[in-house]
Parts: structure tokens; C-alpha cells; sequence
């Protein structure tokens, strides 16, 4: 009987005490962060911009998280909360005392950089020093961003109405499919920063106000207002690319070749997401355009598929699109037994026709090859254009510290003889080999008559 | 009064496997990165190797003197005051180590999991299931460690086989991690890890006589060194050796990291659950152990009414470490790398003395 009691006083105690703890909480006493921007301070060291979107019931009239309601605006205000503190946990700590709700980084999609303060070294330390943070994920994506990132997260709005979360994800999920921004994770940048072997490229963001999408070209006359005053319109500066076209210097530009803000986009989401952040240890050093963040995903292996536009080799003032992906893992060989290193990469791609405006036949064996062979050329010219940018910017672009630490047997060695260093004065020889595998609905393609 | 009962090879083996092989899911394996860079996978081999060679002695012992525990050959050979002495010792040695490997889930569940708990809430509830085990009897406790084994093994597998995705092979190179010789003379020191092996000393006279302790000390190492390797070879994979040096649990992050599209994310409550029992399992079995050499040195012949006070003493023995740094660098690096003098040496000299002293069990028929 004595036992019983016990047993059962124990239960009784164990189903008080045990069936919650003190971390029990529930959803709805967390306020969850969607986007941290970090830039300098101005009271104090750092000016933290919080996004929390605004949760709401499904099926109450309005998307949840998202706009679409007539008060977009004043909603969007009040889920953007920007100020001054020393530290992240600071201000939350601030912000926990306006904010009735814990706030809670679990479900965090970005970290947004200032490119102010990457450029500062600033921004490595604080984003690494999240690390300790247990509710920081790794698989947080990095966002290095023009201008401030108080703007660019005011300007991010979810798209169609969706969840802000959602568009984030998607965002950087899409450009799987592009090639035009890396994977950068906080995981990534805090890995990277540290590594003898390789250097962190984040995504570079930006908004984009839509004044890139001239309305007419350069020399031509545009607006009422220039042709008043006669002078010339003064060309916006543009990424470092040439641009193609026979006779007419940048008439079709490389597609991908421009940053973040650069794009000729008008309407549709006010900001993109759009090259990469190139940093040397924790410090950012420069960008790469679109184009050249394609490169670097070529050189490491990572693309699945792209969309690229060369030259008609045979016309060369039009232009022939190509969708394009890799078949097989790049091949990377390093020689380091000279004064430099020499670097030799093979690359095997395959690519679809989808349209041929000259309509000369590449269908034809023979053109096929110098159609494969202009590709090839294109590529080769690119990667060896991004490699040449990396080197200038004293980074590894394409992680080739990767291969080259395989030939070193203990890590002391392979320290000792900084990589990151003779890199810079490493000579590359690309091989591409290109295959035109499909041509689209059409088996060929008879001129006009 | 409790009976330690009769058990198979399958149950010891799933006891003594898990106990080793929950070390790996906490600091554990940030300091064999540490200590060894990249090598870490292959250096656990080495030192399942020398442990394996050391059980080879203790096995040898345990073969001398059929149907014998450790404590009881002891008593033998070195005679009841020094035997009694060294089991002390052990016993000593291993609520220490329970305390330790205690309050090192209890740092990390607050680190990753339970923030705002106290840690004393934390080892209360731990402690009481361990009592509770414990009250039960070693015959439960290595039943229990059957039935989990399968679990934690196919979480386990789980988390690695997720984790695939997130493997950069370049990042096991250096192969030969900070240079051979720390990794061998590492690997020796670190034959400690799998020190529980040692505990099948302290049940033999539950095992089904000497052919069954030799396959049962010889398959948990083995399993335990296969399982330890994959998953330093995992996390090795995972994350460049100047950040696994760092991470509290690289295991967890290695979980948590996990991202496959926007359905299988945020795994780390698997982990979380393999932590917890594993855990579990490791201290009520070294709980136990400990309870059955302290009352076979005092001849208690009824274990219950001392679980309650070794529980306190537990409990009070993992308010010790000032916080995690001290558990991490201090106690948990020091056991590991010393702790077999206590593990794995004391039956090499007792055999040695058996030997020159001609002492020997009685033969069993059959």
C-alpha cells in the first residue's frame, strides 16, 4: 500500500513539475526575425535594422506576412525596426523592451551587410561573432548590400503577397537557376574568413530604382531636357564588361555582366540580388558581376544550368542564346612544383539552342563546331577574365585551394606555404569543351527567301 | 535486494557501445580536432587498436579466474586491502567520470537547447532517471540499451546520410591532420575514449563466461571505433578543420545545418534525442558500475539503499566544473587522455602479479 502511495505521489509530481520547463514557450510569445541588416552607427557602433514580419491567421483577408492590404505601407514601417547599439544581443535587448514578444532568430533568412561596413572589416567580426549566438543558423543566407541595409530591407517586399520568409528562400533558390549569386550562408562566410584554403564571396544585393532602363541609347537623343541643353548624356558607369557586337562596341552586352542596382529593370520587386561580394578574410575587397559569379560557379562545378547569349560566330551583329549546363565535375589539376603556380582546368559543358536570329544553319555539322568551338572561346575568355579579377583583388575566386591543399600532407605544411599568397602569380590554362546536344523544336533552319 | 541477473553478449555489447560512442555528439570531437587536425577519423581506429590491446589484457585476466569480476580478482591477487583499495579507485574514478560526462550534456543542452534552465533542473530530472535505472538493476539497464541501440544507431545514420549534401572531401586534406607523430602518440593517449570497455571487468560474473566477454570486449570496440570514425569522418567532411575546432557540438551543427529544400530542415531535434538517451544510458551505466564495486568492497549485499546517497553524490560531484570551458578544456580533455592509467592499466598489473604470484581461478567444467 506504502509503495502505491509512492508511486502514485511520484507520478503526480513528475506530470506537475516535468511537463513543461523553463523554456517552455509558446509560438505565439516569440516575434520571429526574418532579416537582420548591419550598418556603421551613428550614436553608437552599429545600426541594426530588424525585419519581423507580421504573422496572421490564414484566411483572415490577407496574406500573412506579406502586403496586399490597403495599409501596405504603414505595416511595412511597423516590421522594420532600425536602431543604434553596441552589439546584436544589445539591441535586442533594446528592442525587447518596445516589442511585448521574444525575439527570435530561429527562422532567420538573411543577414544584410552594408557594403560600407564589409568593406570596413567591421561586418566579419560582428556576423562571426554570431557564431556563439545558438538561434543564428548556418544555412542563414549573406547578404552584402549597396548602399545601406536599413534601405534594402525596407525595400524588400514579399513578392505577389507571399511570405517574406518565402521570397528569401526562393530569391536564393532561383538563382540555382541563374547562376548570377552564390550560395553564401553564414556557415560559409564563417568557415571562409578563417580558411587557409579558400575566400568568402557573398551575395551582393541592392535596390534597384528602375533609372538604369534608359530610354533610348547612348548618343541618341533621349529627353526633351538634354536635347535642350545639348550636351552630351552622360553614361551611367557600368560593370567592367565589354559588351560584343560587331562595329558598335556594348551594343549587346554580356547578359549577367552588371552588379546589384545595375540591371536595366524597371517595376516588378524594388530590389535584386545580383553578383557576388568578394572578400580576403573578413574584410570585402570587391565585387564580381553576374557573369563572373556564373564563371565562378563553372570553375567549382556548381551550375546547373544557365542561360547564356555569345556572338554569331558567322553574323557577328546578332547574337545567339544557349541554355547551358555542365556534364561532369570540373577537372582542376595544380602543378606547384615551380615558382608558380600553374593551374590547368578542363570543363565539360552541353548546351540547348533556343534561337538562331541570323538563321544560318548550326545545325549543320560543320557550323555546329563553330558555333561550339565561339562558345568555347566565350567561356574560356570569361573565366579567365574572373580569375584575372580575383587575382587583382588578391583572392582565390574559383576556392583552387581546394585542389592544392590535397597535395600537402600535414597542415602546418600546407600553412606554411600560403596559398592565398602565391595564388596571385598562378597562371591558369582553361580547356573547355563545349557540345551543342539539342536545337530546340527545329532541326534546322532555312534562311529568308 | 537487487540481482544483477544474466544477460547476453547482445545486450552488454549495446551498453558498452553506446556509452562510448554518446562522447562523440559532444566536445569530443571539436578537441580531436583540435589535437589532430584532420586526421581525427582514422586516429579513433588507432585508438580503438590500442584499446582493443589493452582489453586483450584485461581479458586475459578475466580468463585466469573464471566467473570472476574484476573486484573479486583483486581481492585475489593483491589481497583484500590493496584489491579493495585499487576497486576503490576504479570506483572513484568512475563516478567522476559520470559527473563529468553529466554536467558536459547538461552545458550543452543549455547551449543549444534549454537556455533559460537551470542546470541544476536539468541534472535533477537526469539524475532521478539514473537513480530510477538504477533501482531497476543492471539486467534492465543493458535490456534498455538493446532496445535503444537500434534507435540511436539508425539516428545516427539518419543525420550523416542528411548530411551528405553538405560533404566537401577536400576538407579531410591534410590527410595526416598537425603531423604523424601527434597523431600516433594522440591516438595512444586517446585509447581512454573507449575506457568503458573496462566496465565488462565489472559484469563478467553476469556474462556467459570468458568467450563471451572476449566477443563482447573486442565487437564494442570495434563497433564503437566504426561508429566514432564515421562520424568525425562526417563532421570532418563538414566543416574545415579551423572551425571544427571550434564548435561546442559538431555534431549538432552538423544537424542543424541540415537543408534539404523547404521540407527537411531544422533537424536538429534528432539529434537531440540521440543526445538524451545516449547520454542516459552512459552515466546510469557507469552509475551502476560504480554502485557495484563500492558495495562489493563494503560486501553490501543489498545495492538499493546505497543508490540514493551515490545518486547525491553525483549530483554534487557536477556542481564541480565552474562552466563548460572547464568541463571542455580541463576534465573532459584530462579524462579522455589520461584516463586510461585507471581503465586499461591496473588489470595489466594485476595480471603481471597473478602471473608471478601463480594465482589462478578455478577451472570451470565445460
Amino acid at each position: 500500500m506504502g509503495k502505491k502511495l509512492v508511486v502514485t505521489a511520484l507520478v503526480i509530481l513528475m506530470a506537475v513539475s516535468l511537463t513543461g520547463c523553463f523554456d517552455a514557450r509558446e509560438i505565439g510569445d516569440y516575434a520571429y526575425i526574418s532579416m537582420v541588416g548591419i550598418d556603421e552607427g551613428v550614436t553608437d557602433e552599429l545600426r541594426l535594422t530588424f525585419h519581423i514580419p507580421e504573422f496572421q491567421v490564414s484566411g483572415s483577408g490577407s496574406d500573412s506576412g506579406g502586403g496586399g492590404n490597403s495599409n501596405e505601407k504603414e505595416k511595412a514601417e511597423k516590421e522594420v525596426i532600425t536602431l543604434d547599439a553596441p552589439s546584436l544581443l544589445s539591441g535586442v535587448s533594446i528592442l525587447n523592451n518596445s516589442v511585448p514578444k521574444i525575439l527570435n532568430f530561429m527562422h532567420m533568412k538573411a543577414i544584410i551587410i552594408s557594403e560600407k561596413m564589409a568593406k570596413s572589416g567591421k561586418a566579419g567580426k560582428v556576423v562571426t561573432g554570431l557564431m556563439k549566438y545558438r538561434q543564428v543558423r548556418g544555412t542563414t543566407n549573406i547578404i552584402v548590400c549597396r548602399g545601406t541595409a536599413e534601405e534594402f530591407i525596407k525595400a524588400f517586399h514579399p513578392y505577389q503577397g507571399g511570405l517574406i520568409t518565402d521570397s528569401i528562400e526562393e530569391l536564393v533558390t532561383r538563382a540555382e537557376y541563374t547562376g548570377f549569386i552564390t550560395n553564401s550562408t553564414f556557415m560559409d562566410m564563417y568557415d571562409r574568413i578563417k580558411s587557409a584554403t579558400s575566400q568568402f564571396l557573398a551575395i551582393y544585393g541592392s535596390v534597384n530604382d528602375g533609372k538604369n532602363l534608359k530610354e533610348s541609347r547612348s548618343g541618341e537623343e533621349s529627353d526633351p531636357e538634354s536635347r535642350e541643353s545639348g550636351e552630351p548624356e552622360e553614361e551611367k558607369p557600368v560593370s567592367q564588361n565589354e559588351g560584343y557586337g560587331s562595329g558598335d562596341k556594348g551594343r549587346f552586352r554580356i547578359p549577367g555582366d552588371y552588379l546589384a542596382g545595375e540591371t536595366p529593370v524597371k517595376g516588378g520587386p524594388d530590389i535584386e540580388l545580383f553578383g557576388s561580394a568578394v572578400f580576403d578574410g573578413d574584410k570585402m575587397v570587391g565585387t564580381l558581376t553576374g557573369f563572373e559569379t556564373q564563371m565562378v560557379r563553372i570553375a567549382i562545378g556548381r551550375l546547373n544550368r544557365a542561360a547564356f547569349t555569345i556572338q554569331d560566330p558567322l553574323s557577328p551583329d546578332l547574337y545567339i542564346p544557349i541554355e547551358v549546363k555542365e556534364f561532369g565535375t570540373p577537372k582542376v589539376s595544380i602543378d606547384l612544383s615551380g615558382q608558380r603556380p600553374m593551374i590547368n582546368m578542363e570543363l565539360k559543358l552541353e548546351g540547348d539552342i533556343t534561337s538562331i536570329p541570323s538563321r544560318i544553319e548550326y545545325e549543320d555539322e560543320e557550323k555546329n563546331r563553330i558555333l561550339e568551338q565561339a562558345f568555347e572561346e566565350f567561356i574560356k575568355t570569361g573565366l579567365e577574365r574572373t580569375f584575372k579579377k580575383g587575382q587583382e583583388l588578391k583572392t582565390d575566386v574559383f576556392d583552387l585551394g581546394q585542389v592544392a591543399i590535397k597535395q600537402f600532407l600535414t597542415i602546418p605544411e600546407w600553412e606554411k606555404y600560403k596559398w592565398k599568397e602565391k595564388v596571385l602569380d598562378a597562371e591558369l590554362n582553361v580547356k573547355v569543351d563545349f557540345i551543342v546536344r539539342r536545337t530546340g523544336k527545329t532541326t534546322s533552319n532555312k534562311p529568308a527567301k | 535486494m537487487l540481482k544483477e541477473g544474466r544477460f547476453g553478449y547482445k545486450e552488454a555489447i549495446s551498453l558498452i557501445v553506446i556509452s562510448i560512442t554518446s562522447k562523440v555528439f559532444f566536445t569530443s570531437a571539436s578537441l580531436v580536432s583540435r589535437l589532430v587536425g584532420t586526421a581525427g577519423w582514422y586516429m579513433t581506429l588507432v585508438s580503438a587498436a590500442v584499446a582493443a590491446l589493452f582489453f586483450a589484457f584485461l581479458y586475459l585476466l578475466l580468463k585466469r579466474f573464471p566467473g570472476k569480476n574484476i573486484m573479486e580478482i583483486n581481492d585475489i591477487v593483491l589481497g583484500k586491502f590493496a584489491g579493495s583499495l585499487l576497486s576503490l579507485v576504479l570506483c572513484a574514478f568512475l563516478m567522476i567520470i559520470a559527473s563529468i560526462d553529466m554536467r558536459e550534456f547538461t552545458e550543452v543542452l543549455k547551449v543549444f537547447v534549454l537556455p533559460e534552465s537551470p542546470p541544476s533542473f536539468i541534472m535533477v530530472i537526469f539524475i532521478i532517471s539514473v537513480i530510477s535505472l538504477a533501482f531497476a538493476g543492471l539486467e534492465t539497464l543493458v535490456r534498455y540499451s538493446k532496445f535503444l541501440v537500434y534507435l540511436l544507431g539508425a539516428g545516427c545514420i539518419f543525420v550523416i546520410l542528411l548530411s551528405i549534401p553538405d560533404f566537401r572531401v577536400y576538407r579531410l586534406f591534410p590527410l595526416l591532420g598537425n603531423g604523424l607523430g601527434k597523431t600516433i602518440i594522440n591516438s595512444a593517449l586517446r585509447c581512454s575514449f573507449y575506457g568503458e570497455a573496462a566496465l565488462v571487468g565489472i559484469m563478467a560474473a553476469s556474462l556467459q563466461g570468458t568467450n563471451e566477454i572476449k566477443r563482447i570486449g573486442f565487437y564494442s570496440i570495434f563497433i564503437s571505433g566504426l561508429m566514432t570514425s564515421l562520424c568525425l569522418l562526417s563532421f570532418g567532411m563538414v566543416f574545415p578543420y579551423s572551425t571544427a575546432q571550434e564548435l561546442v557540438s559538431p555534431m549538432f551543427a552538423m544537424a542543424a545545418n541540415v537543408h534539404l529544400g523547404g521540407f527537411l530542415q531544422h533537424m536538429e531535434p534528432i539529434f537531440v534525442f540521440l543526445w538524451n538517451f545516449g547520454s542516459f544510458i552512459e552515466v546510469s551505466a557507469l552509475f551502476y558500475s560504480a554502485i557495484m564495486i563500492y558495495c562489493h568492497v563494503f560486501r553490501i549485499s543489498d545495492k538499493r539503499p546505497v543508490i540514493l546517497p551515490m545518486g547525491t553524490l553525483l549530483f554534487c560531484l557536477n556542481l564541480f566544473p565552474k562552466g563548460i570551458q572547464d568541463v571542455f578544456s580541463a576534465y573532459v580533455q584530462t579524462m579522455r587522455t589520461w584516463g586510461w592509467v585507471i581503465y586499461f592499466l591496473p588489470p595489466v598489473i594485476v595480471l603481471i602479479i597473478a602471473v608471478i604470484r601463480k594465482k589462478k581461478g578455478a577451472q570451470r567444467n565445460g
